[in-house]
């Protein structure tokens, strides 16, 4: 009996112990907050307000799941995987900073099915150098992407990556996008697309501008494994890209995009278009200008539907009218 | 053996010449008014004082992060560069002597960002705020461009006149109290394209016109502007100015904006009528000398409010309808 009861309380005190060592070592010890500074940050810190951490990356590592990563000053903070629930904030600093080369991806989020993470104040930049993607999303619950800018991303050699935000989510997540640019990117500037099939990604862009792309703007793609992308765009830009400026397409599954108050103006293909393969693509669009496209929209299959209250001028398709009209309620 | 020796020299001679840390170009730069120093490689640990030397130590695609508030210089820009400025305190730079503050001189392929910057004209001989001679992509977010004075044919806030095709943003920014033209779109030779967007821009109080959309070089050159959420207001001369003088056509769609309290028109087309053109729908057009006037091509969406203006508001006649 007293043989029974020993054993029973020692051996969760000594693991209590053993968790209470692990968790009190100085190197160890995960914060709420963490903060990183390219001025006096070192990545041997413990990532606390007297002794930040270098990089976006160690202190990820040593942020407690559900805390935040605090921009010190401006300049540089590497590439960084988030694998939890997790906030990076630059608040007005100065540039926070993250440069791509190699085929990497800037920030990559690889998190749990009920994690939430958000990205606010960041800039994102390609340098040539083998390619890469600047924000990579593909697993999580939500994610926040506000006050970014993803720069120049480019391809490598044999044509992968080169987007700026890549959202392929093999988890069912809401993203949302806002006061955000993507420019000048070799890849696609926005794509958004599920996983695979049972995979339902809604996501708003809100003040987004996708500018002087090599390929699509805002891409909401839904691929031959099957799911649901649904994306809501208001008050955004897609603007001199070099092919559509929103483009929906379905080779599986159901892929649809609503854009309303928003702008699709000098891309070198369609201002909006569909293509359907196999699912079910749906482009609708209000209150919106399409202008100095090559050509005003177009569809391959899949639906164009309009409110009728848009602003379709100086395309070099001669504007023709959207045959199908959504009645406004 | 001579000949052996003859290039193991020049090899010694070039690798030292590489790793000469002055010389060695950086993917992203720092520039610091507090304590940069165009001695140093402009690494964050010894940060540049000017943009022009962080420039010319930064590769082509990199970065130039701004550190602290300040004054940076005027710079020439030749390679596919950003220079970020996000809320550390005004990143500066003062023109005059008839100078340009920032000059965008790159090659065709080269993609160019200005971010949070400032730029003021101090008089003393004048000068341009932003001028755009060349390169594939400008975007010009976040940023300000004052009292520019002029010298004959200066004075612009922002003066895009590319010799090579070129996409042009400029978003969220403030052109104002310029002697000269606020925001100028043109092209500078023949079979040159320029697309440019205009997203929440505001041109204020110049002496001359706000916006203005000028093909009037070159034949099959191509000026083509959207504007969304935007305001000339103030300005001594016209509000929005379509103009076609050369070989191509201009062209400007107006949306969801305001032409205010402008001395002459608040919309104005020149030029034939298949060559230029002005499309405005959802905007305003109030206390002008007149409200619009027109030699080309003037259409509207019938769903402006265009009232107040010196010469009785007349309708715009055109009305085209939305889809």
């Amino acid at each position: 009996m007293e043989t029974t009861i020993a054993t029973r309380t020692t051996v969760p005190a000594l693991a209590l112990a053993a968790l209470f060592s692990f968790v009190a070592a100085p190197a160890q010890a995960q914060l709420a907050r963490t903060f990183v500074s390219n001025a006096i940050g070192n990545d041997a810190n413990d990532c606390s307000r007297n002794t930040p951490c270098r990089n976006f990356q160690r202190a990820h590592d040593n942020t407690l799941a559900g805390g935040e990563i605090t921009v010190l000053d401006p300049g540089s903070y590497g590439a960084v995987t988030i694998t939890k629930s997790i906030s990076i904030t630059s608040d007005g600093i100065g540039e926070a900073g993250v440069l791509v080369s190699g085929g990497a991806n800037g920030i990559a989020i690889l998190a749990g099915a009920t994690d939430a993470v958000s990205l606010r104040g960041l800039t994102i930049k390609g340098i040539g150098f083998g390619g890469g993607n600047g924000i990579l999303f593909r697993s999580g619950k939500s994610l926040t992407i506000e006050n970014c800018a993803v720069r120049t991303l480019t391809r490598t050699a044999n044509g992968t990556g080169g987007s700026g935000i890549y959202i392929y989510s093999e988890t069912s997540a809401n993203v949302t996008v806002t006061n955000t640019l993507v420019a000048q990117s070799e890849g696609v500037s926005l794509w958004l697309a599920a996983a695979g099939a049972g995979v339902t990604v809604k996501a708003i862009l809100d003040h987004v501008a996708v500018y002087d792309g090599a390929e699509s703007g805002i891409f909401v793609e839904q691929g031959s494994l099957g799911g649901s992308i649904q994306v809501t765009a208001r008050d955004s830009i897609a603007a001199g890209n070099a092919l559509s400026g929103f483009l929906v397409s379905a080779a599986a599954g159901d892929a649809s995009l609503l854009v309303t108050r928003s702008t699709s103006a000098n891309n070198g293909g369609a201002g909006i278009t569909t293509d359907e393969d196999g699912g079910i693509a749906v482009l609708r669009v209000g209150q919106s200008t399409i202008t100095g496209n090559g050509r005003s929209w177009s569809s391959f299959g899949g639906a164009v539907q309009s409110y009728g209250d848009n602003k379709i001028v100086g395309n070099g398709d001669g504007d023709p009218a959207i045959p199908t009209l959504i009645a406004r309620k | 053996m001579k000949a052996t020796i003859a290039p193991a020299l020049a090899l010694a001679a070039l690798l030292s010449f590489a790793a000469a840390p002055a010389e060695a170009q950086l993917s992203r730069t720092f520039v610091s008014n507090a304590l940069g120093n165009d001695a140093n490689n402009c690494d964050r640990p010894t940060p540049c004082r000017t943009f022009q030397r962080a420039h010319d130590n930064t590769l082509a695609g990199g970065d130039i992060t701004v550190l602290d508030p300040g004054g940076y210089g005027a710079v020439t820009i030749t390679r596919g560069i950003s220079i970020i400025n996000d809320g550390i305190g005004e990143g500066g730079v003062l023109v005059s002597g008839g100078a340009t503050g920032i000059t965008v001189a790159a090659g065709s392929s080269d993609a160019v960002s200005l971010r949070g910057l400032t730029i003021k004209g101090i008089g003393s001989g004048g000068g341009n705020g932003i001028v755009f001679n060349s390169g594939k992509s400008l975007i010009i977010e976040n940023c300000a461009v004052r009292t520019l004075t002029t010298i004959p044919g200066a004075g612009i806030g922002i003066f895009v006149r590319p010799s090579t095709s070129a996409t042009v943003t400029v978003t969220n920014t403030l052109v104002a109290q310029n002697v000269g033209v606020g925001i100028w779109f043109s092209v500078a030779t023949s079979a040159v394209s320029l697309n440019g967007v205009l997203d929440r821009v505001a041109v204020y109080d110049g002496q001359s016109s706000g916006v203005l959309v000028d093909q009037e070089s070159g034949t099959g050159s191509n000026v083509q502007v959207t504007a969304v959420d935007s305001i000339a207001a103030g300005n001594a001369s016209d509000g929005f100015v379509v103009q076609r003088t050369g070989g191509g056509t201009a062209s400007l769609v107006l949306t969801r904006s305001t032409s205010a309290n402008n001395t002459a028109a608040g919309l104005r087309v020149i030029g034939a009528s298949r060559f230029a053109s002005l499309t405005v729908g959802e905007s305003t057009i109030t206390g002008n000398g007149s409200s619009w006037s027109s030699s080309g091509t003037l259409q509207s969406y019938g769903d402006n409010n265009v009232i107040a203006n010196s010469d009785g508001n007349p309708a715009i006649p055109t009305v085209i309808r939305p889809k």
